[in-house]
This record gives C-alpha cells, sequence and structure tokens, in this order.
C-alpha cells in the first residue's frame, strides 16, 4: 500500500457519490460509478478498480448504493492487495464478498490459505 | 421443732487391709484353667457356673485380674495351637469341615468362657484397658489358626478353587462355604483382606480368560446372553454364601472383563452386532445390550452413537434414493415407517431412554432436511390421506395418521415451504369437492395452529370460509334467478378471496358461448350484492360435468376441467381442429394446453378425442377428432386432471423463488424488530439473533440477511456506526 488516503480524500469520495447520482434517486448508475471510480483512483492510487469495474459489469449489472459505495473506500484503504487481512464475517457488503470471491476464483489474487 | 444439730453420716472402709494369701489367688486360678480344660474337651457338663463365676470374680477383686487375664490367654492359646495341628492334618475335603466344626466349638467354649469371666470384663478389661474376652477370643483364633503358615494358604487356596470348580459348573457345599466365610466375616478386616482381595483378583483373570474365549466363537447376542448369566450367577453366589458387600465389587469385576473390555468388538461386530439388531428388530437382544451396556461407563453412549451413525446413513440413503423418491405418498409412508420402527425399539428395548429419542429425533432432522423436497412430499402424504387414504377410518385412527405426520413436520427446517404446498393441495382438495372428511381437514388445521401460531393457519381458515360463504351465496343467486335459468347449464360458484388462496396468476382462457350467459348472470348477481370488488374466473382451477354422446348413441357424463370443457366444446360445431386451432379459440396456456390434449387424446379409457398423428407427445401440427368410437363401461368418465401431483421441475422452480422472495420481508422484520430494541448491534449478533428468531418457519440464509440490512441502510432504517463499521444502529 503506497499511502493512506487523506481525510479530505474521504470526503471529496464519498460527496461525489452524491453530486454524481440523479436528483431524487437513492443509487448511482454504474457507468457514471465506474466514471467516477477511474477519475478518484487516479488521485488516490488503488490497483483493484479496474477489476472491481470489470466485476461490476459482469456480475451486477445494476445501481450502486451508498452503503457500496462508501464501503468500498474502506476496503481499498484497509485491505492489502493479497486479501490476506479480508475477514469474512467483516460485515462487508455483500458486493465486496462476491468481489473477493471473483479475484480468488479468477485467480487474480493468490489469497494465503491458513 | 427446733433446728437440729445435721450430722453427717460416714461410712469408713475397714481401717486395716485385708491380705489374701498369695497361695489362694494359684488355687483359685487353678480352679479356672482346669475348667477352659474341660470346657475346650467337652466336659463342661460337670462345671459349676456359680463357682467359677464366684472365683474369678474374687481374683479380680483382689488385685489379680492381670493374673487371671494372662492366665486366660496362654490356655486358650495353647488349646488353640492344638485345635490348629489337628485342622493342618486334615485331608481334602475334610479341611474345610474340621476348620469349620472346631469354629463352632470355639464359639461355644468361648461363650461360656465369657461368661464366667464376665465381672473381669467388666471391671478390670476396661480399666486396664485390654481387649474384652469374646474379641480376644476371636483375635486368638485369627493369630493362632487363620493366619497359621500353614492353614492360611490353603484356606484361600480352597476357597478359590471351590469357586472356580462351582463357576465350571460343578456342585459344592454352599452352606460350608457360607460358614467358613461368615467365621471370615467375624474376624473383622480378614474377610477383606485375606479373602475378597484376592477373590476379586483371581475372578478378573478367570473372566479375562473367558471372555476372550467367548468373543472368539460367540456372535454378539450368544456373548452377551452368558455375560448376563454370569453376572447373576455372581449375584446369586454372593447372596448364598459372600459378604453382601461383595456384591458391587465382583458385579464391577465381571462388567469390566465381559463388558466394558470388548464393548467395541460387540457393538461392531459382523453380521450380528448392534447395526444388526436393529435391522431385524431383535427386541430381546437389543434390551439385554442396553441393560447391560448400562452398567459401564459409556455403555450407553456407544449404542447412542452407533444407532445414530446407522440412523444418519439410512435416513441420507433413502432421501437420495431416486427409486424410493418416484412415488412421494409411498416415499412418506417409509419415513413415518422408519420412525415407528425406532419408537417400538426405544420403547422395547431401550427402556423409553430420553437420550434416545432426542438421538432419534435429531438424526431424523438431519436427513429429512437433506431432500428439500421433504415439505412437499408431506404435504402430498397428507394430501393423500385426505383425498382417499383416510376413507372408512375411525377419528380416533385418523387422529393418530395425522399426529405422526405432525412430528415429521416438526422436524422440517423449511416449514413455510410446506405452508405454500400445504395451500395449493388444501385448495385443489376444496375446489374439487375431493375431501375424505371435513373434520379431519379441521383436525389437521388445528394440530398447525397448536404448533405454528395462529398465523400460519389464518389464511388456511379463510379458505374454508370462503367455501362456506360460496355455499350460501349460490342459494343466494339461484333464488334470485328462478324462471330465467330454464334448461340452461348449472353454475356452482366458489368465490375465493385472493389474499387467503394460493396465486396462480392465470388469465382467464375463452370459455364456450353456453357457459357465458349464465357466468355474466352470477357476476351480476354477486356485484350487485357486494360494491367495490372484482370478481375473476379461474379457469385453471374448475370443473364441468358435460353429457356427451358418441358413436352409437352410448351416453356418457364426462367429468373434466374447464380448459377440458372448453376444448371439448369445440368439437360440437366442427369434427377436426388443429392444434392451433384449438389454442387460439379457446388461449389456454400452451403446456396446460398439452396436458388437457394428452388426457384427452392419449390415455386409454378415457380417449374422448382421437388425435392424428396417434404419437403420444402433442405436437404443434397435430389434428384432433371427436372419437366416435369411443367406449367404457362407465357412464360417468372422470378425465380431470386437477389432482395435486409431485410438481415437475420447472414448477419447483417457481415455487421455490416464490418463498425466497417470501421470505425476503420475514427476513427484513426480524431484523427491524431487533434492532428496535437493542439499537446497536455488530453485524454477527444480529445473524444470530434473526436466525433464531426465524428458526420455527425456516433457516435463513446469511448473505441474504446481508442483502436485507443493506437494503435497509438503503432505505434509511439502519446505518453503520461512524467509529466501527461493523456495528449498525437502529435510526428511529
Amino acid at each position: 500500500m503506497a499511502s493512506v488516503p487523506s481525510e479530505k480524500f474521504r470526503e471529496i469520495y464519498n460527496f461525489a457519490f452524491v453530486w454524481a447520482k440523479e436528483k431524487g434517486q437513492k443509487s448511482l448508475a454504474l457507468e457514471t460509478a465506474i466514471g467516477m471510480w477511474q477519475l478518484l483512483f487516479a488521485e488516490w492510487h488503488w490497483s483493484l478498480v479496474d477489476h472491481w469495474c470489470q466485476f461490476l459489469q459482469l456480475k451486477h449489472n445494476k445501481a450502486i448504493s451508498r452503503d457500496t459505495w462508501s464501503q468500498l473506500l474502506e476496503f481499498a484503504k484497509t485491505i492489502d492487495l493479497q486479501l490476506s487481512n479480508y475477514d469474512e464475517e467483516g460485515a462487508w457488503p455483500y458486493l465486496i464478498d462476491e468481489f473477493v470471491e471473483y479475484l480468488t476464483e479468477n485467480g487474480i489474487v493468490q489469497r494465503p490459505r491458513n | 421443732m427446733s433446728a437440729q444439730k445435721r450430722r453427717t453420716f460416714k461410712i469408713e472402709a475397714f481401717k486395716h487391709r485385708v491380705e489374701i494369701d498369695p497361695k489362694y489367688a494359684e488355687r483359685t486360678w487353678k480352679v479356672l484353667e482346669h475348667a477352659i480344660h474341660e470346657i475346650y474337651n467337652h466336659n463342661a457338663s460337670g462345671l459349676s457356673f456359680e463357682e467359677l463365676y464366684r472365683n474369678a470374680y474374687n481374683m479380680v477383686l483382689h488385685k489379680y485380674g492381670e493374673k487371671l487375664y494372662s492366665g486366660l490367654v496362654t490356655t486358650m492359646t495353647g488349646h488353640l495351637k492344638e485345635i490348629a495341628k489337628s485342622i493342618e492334618d486334615a485331608q481334602g475335603s475334610l479341611f474345610l469341615e474340621e476348620l469349620d466344626r472346631k469354629w463352632g466349638e470355639h464359639n461355644k467354649a468361648l461363650q461360656m468362657i465369657r461368661d464366667i469371666m464376665m465381672y473381669m470384663d467388666r471391671t478390670f478389661v476396661p480399666s486396664s484397658g485390654r481387649t474384652p474376652v469374646h474379641d480376644l477370643g476371636l483375635n486368638l483364633w485369627r493369630d493362632n489358626i487363620i493366619h497359621s503358615s500353614k492353614i492360611q494358604s490353603r484356606l484361600l487356596d480352597t476357597l478359590l478353587d471351590l469357586i472356580h470348580r462351582e463357576r465350571k459348573g460343578e456342585v459344592i457345599n454352599r452352606g460350608l462355604m457360607r460358614n467358613i466365610t461368615k467365621m471370615l466375616m467375624d474376624l473383622g478386616p480378614v474377610y477383606q483382606e485375606d479373602f475378597e482381595k484376592p477373590f476379586l483378583e483371581v475372578s478378573a483373570s478367570f473372566y479375562s480368560g473367558e471372555s476372550q474365549q467367548l468373543i472368539e466363537c460367540c456372535d454378539c447376542g450368544e456373548y452377551l446372553r452368558k455375560a448376563e448369566k454370569r453376572l447373576s450367577e455372581e449375584t446369586e453366589r454372593v447372596s448364598h454364601y459372600l459378604d453382601s458387600g461383595s456384591e458391587v465389587k465382583i458385579t464391577s469385576v465381571v462388567e469390566g472383563e465381559m463388558i466394558a473390555n470388548h464393548m467395541q468388538r460387540l457393538v461392531h461386530m459382523e453380521n450380528s452386532g448392534l447395526v444388526n439388531m436393529l435391522v431385524d428388530d431383535k427386541y430381546e437382544d437389543l434390551a439385554r445390550m442396553y441393560s447391560l451396556f448400562r452398567r459401564v461407563t459409556d455403555g450407553l453412549l456407544m449404542i447412542r452413537d452407533v444407532m445414530t451413525l446407522h440412523l444418519r446413513e439410512t435416513g441420507r440413503q433413502l432421501v437420495s434414493d431416486p427409486e424410493k423418491l418416484k412415488d412421494p405418498v409411498d416415499f412418506v409412508q417409509h419415513l413415518l415407517d422408519e420412525k415407528d420402527k425406532y419408537d417400538l425399539i426405544i420403547s422395547k428395548s431401550f427402556n423409553n431412554d430420553k437420550t434416545f429419542q432426542n438421538a432419534l429425533n435429531s438424526s431424523f432432522e438431519y436427513f429429512i432436511n437433506l431432500n428439500n423436497r421433504s415439505p412437499e412430499f408431506i404435504s402430498l402424504y397428507v394430501d393423500d390421506k385426505l383425498r382417499k387414504g383416510l376413507k372408512g377410518v375411525s377419528e380416533e385412527d385418523v387422529e393418530v395418521v395425522l399426529d405422526k405426520v405432525m412430528m415429521l413436520f416438526r422436524y422440517l427446517q423449511e416449514k413455510d415451504v410446506f405452508e405454500k404446498y400445504y395451500k395449493q393441495h388444501l385448495a385443489k382438495r376444496l375446489l374439487s369437492g375431493k375431501t375424505v372428511s371435513d373434520d379431519a381437514e379441521r383436525s389437521m388445521i388445528v394440530k398447525l395452529k397448536t404448533e405454528c401460531g395462529y398465523q400460519f393457519t389464518s389464511k388456511l381458515e379463510g379458505m374454508f370460509t370462503d367455501m362456506k360463504t360460496s355455499v350460501d351465496t349460490l342459494q343466494g343467486f339461484y333464488a334470485s334467478q328462478h324462471a330465467e335459468i330454464g334448461d340452461g347449464p348449472t353454475l356452482a360458484v366458489q368465490v375465493l378471496t385472493t389474499g387467503s388462496w394460493p396465486t396462480q396468476p392465470s388469465a382467464p382462457c375463452n370459455l364456450p358461448t353456453e357457459i357465458i350467459g349464465i357466468c355474466e348472470k352470477f357476476r351480476t348477481y354477486y356485484l350487485g350484492t357486494h360494491t367495490g370488488r372484482r370478481l375473476t374466473w379461474q379457469t385453471n382451477m374448475g370443473t364441468a360435468d358435460i353429457k356427451a354422446t358418441f358413436g352409437k348413441a352410448q351416453k356418457h357424463e364426462l367429468n373434466v376441467s374447464t380448459y377440458q370443457m372448453c376444448i371439448l366444446m369445440l368439437f360440437n360445431s366442427v369434427d377436426r381442429l388443429s392444434y392451433k386451432e384449438i389454442e387460439q379459440a379457446t388461449e389456454i396456456p400452451a403446456s396446460d394446453l398439452k396436458r388437457c390434449l394428452q388426457s384427452l387424446a392419449c390415455v386409454k379409457g378415457k380417449n374422448v378425442l382421437r388425435k392424428e398423428p396417434m404419437s403420444k407427445d402433442i405436437a404443434e401440427d397435430d389434428a384432433f377428432y371427436f372419437n366416435d368410437k369411443f367406449t367404457s363401461k362407465f357412464i360417468k368418465v372422470k378425465i380431470g386432471t386437477v389432482a395435486a401431483q409431485k410438481e415437475s421441475e420447472p414448477e419447483k422452480q417457481e415455487t421455490r423463488q416464490r418463498v425466497e422472495e417470501d421470505r425476503k420481508p420475514q427476513i427484513e422484520a426480524a431484523i427491524v424488530r431487533i434492532m428496535k430494541s437493542r439499537r446497536v448491534l455488530d453485524h454477527n449478533t444480529i445473524v444470530t439473533e434473526v436466525t433464531s428468531q426465524l428458526q420455527s418457519r425456516f433457516l435463513p440464509n446469511p448473505v441474504v440477511i446481508k442483502k436485507r440490512i443493506e437494503s435497509l441502510i438503503e432505505r434509511e432504517f439502519l446505518e453503520r456506526d461512524k467509529a466501527d463499521r461493523k456495528l449498525y444502529r437502529y435510526l428511529a
């Protein structure tokens, strides 16, 4: 992990969701979300962002909820790239659980088996 | 009276000492010594008790107690040594007899001696801390006879040998044995030390050897019978000639050697072990195993574990065997039979042991839920019983069957799936009027209500209410019509409240013109009396009785489904219709249409239509003809296909989907309930609580619970805690 995102970045990131979604909608359209993520994670680098976007287009294809949006940053912030500190009982949104499954099943990440 | 001076009275001892002539003491002792000799020589009759007693008394009185006591010890010891010799000289079996006889004589002598020495016993003995005469006599016997080097081991060997022979089947002198062991018991710890301990050791090695032999040549049942026999023999032996305290010790030795050491091997013995006994209902053998294994540590645990494993395995096979799953009613009957079998075993052989009942229940719960069609099949079983199986059965027996079904129901994890199917099947039964007994139906509802609460059955009861109300409505309808109906078809309508009945979305098909008239009349009548309601004909659920005349003017009455009626009525105006034409005219959905045509044209004895080509399957370019040549020996022919049957794969998927959909709001309601009361909770605890709250209906999937939580977050019922993302907060 290169660095920890600043508090400022976090504010911007979470604001981006509110700003980018349609007025009156609760969730953010997938296309828009992906665009925002590409932008934001160019600022603060997260190497799994492309896989994340691919996964969503393949397996989810629906809008993104606010909780998923904000929890993704937590995930990117705290979980290392080998997913060694990812905990199935960690109360992550189910989409993120499925993303981890997707990464391991497709051999993109070799999780250390303990 | 004046006070007199009180004078104290005093009794004074002799001022001078009364001396006894020392020779007097010696003389007195000699008299007593002689008496003891006489007593031991069986010449006591010539003695004067009074004189001897007085002599002993005088000696003690004149302070010669010590001389008396030690003289007694010496004299008795001398005699006992002679006695020892005579016992040692006894040959073979006379040994014990001689010992016994001498013991008896010694006791008699001892009693006389004690009587004579009673004054000494009461005065000199306690004050000098000596052993009282009786006990002294026993101790001397012990030291000089029992512990004599030539007697001690011979005695033990003789006793053990006799016991060994008796174990081998010989008859021994039990009375003599009893006397000897009683003698040992009288001597205090001698019984335990000198006899019991070695007895137990020797017995252990005897039974160790015997059990080794038996386990090689006997089957399990035989072995257990022999073990039981040995145990009762040992108990009997104790009661006849051993100390009662030995019973628990010797039985524990036998239990250890014969049972505990061979438990594993016995239970798992090929062709005769526990599993074979269970399979063959060997009640007696099982009862014996239970009562024997109960005596040893973890014996019952072993039986229970092996039984559980076997049950789970046979159960698992039963619910995964495609052969057994072909007929749902049969399948459930198998389950009930299996339960009956084990209930009987537990009651007859396992003493109604609760832990075994629990093992049985948990095993059934395990394998019944391995097959996710169990709820459907159990409902089909009930359907079969209520449709015809319970015809003519007494009320009590009906209750028995229904109670057994309820017991299976309790094992189901997915009770909500059962509810769905039960509703469907009940609807069909009610609408086709094919129920054997209204009371039985009601009884089943009551049982479900008792088990699951009012909510489970409120809709079912709604269905019954609708049926009743419909009867009244229909009466009202016909009363209002009187003259206007005439020769037209007779309509019987059941008005179903949408919420109570299983929803099966179906657009009504096209009804024949002959029917439409009266249907509209009914609709008008009903909506006239019930404003604000909407009626939709459920053409996929009805039945019709139609009269048909065939080629040679035979008349038959056909009982068909509404769909089938629509199809058949088309042939009143034409003789031939293609599949496509029928589809267009009736607008019956394709899969239903194919099924109906099949039952009208392809079933022997019911083929009122003829199909070209004559294949079994319905193809889109088939043609259908009215079958002039139809015959049946019955005037009334039933062709309807409204009976409940095992769902096809696609139907099953659909039902499962609906069940999953229904579960979502239930899970959400549980989450909200829990969070409302607890306010803040971590994820895992929510999952546990929700599962426990819903377990009487189904087992919720943790992933589904998670999705529901996220949905509730999105709808702002909950939020994540700002500091700890694993905690959720309830938003008021």
